[in-house]
């Protein structure tokens, strides 16, 4: 009697185990749906920043010479470079 | 040279082979004497000031034949100068007679063509490659 009852209650039971099954699945699939948020934080912190940031050249050490140009690197290197130019 | 620059200061300048030496060419108005002269002004209070203006000024090139006092100035504060000594030295009016006095001796060594570069007494002209400045600089060294 209690074995046909149990046989009776394990097809509900596996029933109800494979639903559980498959909403944890569409749980795990809603995942991917959060992603588009995450990259839209991005655009929120695109402002224009008020600083600016130099990034062309890193500045070594340097010194000014006495005709009042400056240079970079070390005085004593033994090839001189001058770049002659106008900013604009 | 600016676009080379970058790769000369990393492969020579952070070795101690090269110095680089900006000078001024006051060939485009006012405000090639302006950018100068702030440079200049910049460079009065540190050489990293110096160095932070000027390759600031060369990446905002474009907004240069607009630039007015105020943005030169509001540029020395962005880089964390002091505003006054930048102001002061930048209405004082001594930085500008400098870098014209800088423009008149490079036309006196005949240095014309905009950029001139000159790696150890060779003379290149134009903007060139990394590649061409390598060779001179290698030459220069004896290399």
């Amino acid at each position: 009697m209690l074995a046909m009852k149990s046989r009776t209650l394990f097809w509900p039971l596996l029933f109800t185990w494979f639903i559980l099954l498959a909403l944890a699945a569409c749980g795990g699939a809603a995942e991917p749906a959060a992603a588009p948020r995450a990259t839209r934080a991005p655009a929120a912190t695109a402002t224009p920043r008020p600083t600016p940031t130099v990034t062309a050249v890193t500045v070594f050490d340097g010194g000014r010479n006495d005709n009042g140009t400056f240079y970079r690197g070390q005085a004593d290197a033994p090839v001189t470079v001058i770049d002659y130019g106008d900013f604009l | 040279m600016l676009g080379a620059e970058k790769e000369i200061v990393n492969t020579f300048v952070a070795a101690g082979q090269v110095k680089i030496v900006f000078w001024p060419m006051l060939d485009l108005g006012n405000n090639s004497v302006n950018a100068a002269a702030a440079s200049a002004c910049a460079g009065e209070q540190s050489v990293e000031g110096y160095w932070r203006m000027h390759d600031l000024l060369f990446e905002r090139q474009r907004d240069l034949f607009r630039a007015d006092r105020d943005y030169f100035v509001e540029t020395a504060v962005a880089l964390s100068l002091d505003r006054d000594l930048f102001a002061s030295c930048y209405d004082g009016g001594a930085a500008h007679a400098q870098v014209r006095q800088l423009d008149e001796a490079r036309r006196a060594a005949n240095v014309f063509t905009r950029p001139t570069i000159d790696v150890a007494g060779e003379r290149i002209f134009g903007a060139q490659s990394f590649a061409v400045f390598e060779r001179a600089i290698r030459n220069a060294l004896g290399e």
